[in-house]
């Protein structure tokens, strides 16, 4: 007995396993395109809103499949079955491409053109920047004016103090977010912030909570406060077209319930799902819309939003060096 | 490494008071070991990432009554940190992960040079995880208490003329608690939406299973004893619809001081220390 026990302690403990192992792919062609259309049918927040058949676009793309011949039409494939999606925070991520869908803003006017923001007329060349912000005084300094053109450029409560101060002085003010494609969140809800009188309900936000098309999180109430350091209590006019997406559209989502706001230009962009990625099995990163956002009437902000006053920019008006929009803010503050 | 320096510091104060009486002596054991590292972490990738870290790990024992040789106290701490990768070598997952924990065991002697130690352990676990490929979720935290059931299984041998220990330390999750963010909601939002539901789950076998088996071979030397060891822990979860599993593979080395130096094991400690570890 002593010298069997001196020989060896084996140690056999088996446990019961009770939670399912992750599910993987193969790295395959066939392994990589089931790993994507997975994640799109157990995480996109929009199959159901969207009314897209995900099971059919499956079949079609399968068909497809066979006649692949290179990582390139691979890839081509696979960025065409997301643009089914017709999703701007849809992209799938390579060492050598990146797919997107760009028909949001391609099929529209782009209602915006820099080199007359920068003419005399607006900005000029004699403008201040500030945490990103662009801004100057219009109409003989009566009409202050900011172009803020990417909520990834930060900034601070200092930066909105002088600038503010800045424009003190003004009896409106034009908030230009054209050509804002997003950014961070919290930067929208900072900024939107400022122009609110009280704390006020401006949206919802859900989460997916399981694999099936409408399984949601109850919706989490997105509030808008006031600021109380930084207070715009005079009129303010928001420039939007096509290319104010993501953040930017949940910023002007926020700022359709301001007191004294009023959104003028184009329809949004959209972009209102909050992005998230996976891998696949080759290391391709696929973004997809993950929690859709909802007005506080609980409309999904997904297609855009439509501005308070629809103005399209004129080509007689960009000829004579005029930018349709911002004249047409002008007015609205002179009119106030 | 600070935590350790304490546990020491304090057992070597408790273990030299004068000695009128049966005291209890401590002992500590501290190791040292690389590890094989494999992550997945269903929060930020399906797929699995896998790498090399390296791993502290200190533990403490002593009778919890002098007059009582059955039951002793145990704690422990362990420190992992390791870098992964996912099999394409398109992202990667720092990991940072400690483990305090502290627990009783009973010592039967069933054979002649064998012991076995059952008992329970509670443990905090936290780990943090950054991931080099964000697009909305940069990191992910690991949080948990758990009831374990730990077990001890020690054979005394004697090759060629020296006194040799074979170990085995087994733990499993029984149950607890743990945190675990729900998919696609960023720490951002749960701090500034104080979005806290779906995010604390109790766990017991359904959704946890975890096995850390730590096998030790014990040489006593001069003054202390050494240790080389092999250890396997894995731990898998479920929740929020998600899967993490984490498996660390890791060859060790380290010693066991008993705190007052008796000369190594050829020579008995004196009568009035009473050591739970010989």
């Amino acid at each position: 007995m002593k010298n069997r026990i001196k020989l060896l302690l084996p140690f056999l403990l088996l446990l019961a396993a009770c939670v399912d192992d992750p599910v993987t792919f193969p790295n395959t062609w066939q392994g990589n395109f089931d790993a994507l259309w997975k994640t799109i049918d157990t995480r996109y927040c929009y199959l159901d809103y969207k009314q897209v058949n995900w099971d059919s676009i499956h079949v079609v793309y399968q068909n497809r499949l066979s006649s692949v011949s290179n990582e390139y039409e691979f890839f081509n494939l696979m960025g065409n079955m997301l643009k089914e999606l017709k999703d701007g925070h849809v992209n799938l991520y390579s060492d050598f491409d990146i797919s997107r869908y760009w028909n949001w803003f391609q099929d529209y006017p782009s209602n915006f053109r820099e080199d007359l923001l920068y003419s005399p007329q607006y900005l000029g060349s004699n403008y201040r920047i500030s945490g990103g912000m662009r801004y100057g005084k219009l109409q003989a300094g009566t009409i202050g004016y900011i172009y803020y053109g990417d909520f990834t450029a930060t900034f601070s409560y200092e930066n909105l103090k002088y600038l503010f101060n800045d424009l003190s002085d003004c009896k409106g003010l034009i908030l230009d977010v054209r050509n804002n494609g997003g950014g961070y969140l919290t930067s929208a809800e900072t900024l939107a912030s400022c122009f609110f009188d009280k704390k006020t309900l401006t949206g919802y936000l859900a989460h997916k909570t399981g694999d099936g098309h409408d399984s949601f999180s109850k919706p989490i109430a997105l509030y808008t406060d006031k600021t109380d350091s930084l207070h715009w209590s005079k009129p303010v006019v928001v420039l939007t077209n096509r290319l104010s997406f993501s953040a930017t559209n949940a910023f002007v989502s926020r700022m359709k319930y301001a007191p004294r706001a009023v959104i003028v230009g184009d329809r949004t962009g959209g972009g209102g799902g909050l992005p998230l990625s996976n891998e696949l099995p080759n290391g391709w990163l696929v973004r997809f819309s993950a929690c859709p956002m909802f007005d506080a009437s609980m409309h999904h902000i997904e297609w855009g939003l439509d501005p308070d006053v629809k103005v399209d920019m004129t080509a007689a008006d960009a000829n004579n060096g005029y930018d349709t929009i911002i004249e047409r803010a002008i007015a609205l503050l002179n009119g106030f | 490494m600070a935590l350790g320096l304490a546990f020491g510091w304090v057992s070597v104060v408790k273990a030299q008071q004068p000695a009128d009486k049966d005291y209890l002596l401590t002992s500590f054991t501290t190791q040292y070991g690389w590890s094989v590292l494999d992550l997945t972490d269903g929060y930020l990738s399906d797929l699995p990432y896998s790498g090399y870290g390296l791993q502290f790990s200190a533990t403490s024992r002593r009778f919890a009554n002098p007059e009582n040789d059955r039951l002793s106290m145990r704690t422990d701490f362990s420190l992992n940190a390791g870098a992964v990768m996912n099999q394409p070598q398109s992202a990667s997952i720092s990991y940072v992960g400690a483990n305090v924990g502290y627990g009783l065991q009973v010592h039967f002697k069933p054979l002649r040079n064998l012991q076995l130690l059952v008992g329970g352990e509670g443990d905090a676990e936290m780990g943090l995880k950054a991931y080099s490929r964000d697009v909305n979720n940069a990191g992910n935290m690991d949080l948990a208490l758990n009831l374990n059931l730990a077990a001890t299984l020690r054979y005394d041998l004697n090759v060629w003329h020296r006194p040799i220990r074979l170990q085995a330390d087994l733990r499993t999750p029984l149950l607890g608690l743990m945190f675990v963010p729900v998919r696609g909601e960023s720490y951002s939002e749960i701090y500034y939406l104080h979005s806290y539901d779906n995010l604390f789950h109790l766990t017991s076998l359904h959704n946890k299973n975890g096995l850390n088996i730590k096998y030790l071979i014990q040489v006593p030397l001069k003054h202390s004893v050494l240790n080389i060891g092999f250890q396997t822990d894995y731990l898998k979860y479920r929740a929020n619809n998600m899967v993490f599993v984490r498996n660390i593979t890791s060859m060790q080395v380290g010693a066991t001081y008993d705190l007052v130096l008796f000369g190594g094991r050829k020579n008995a400690a004196p009568a009035h220390f009473i050591s739970s570890e010989w």
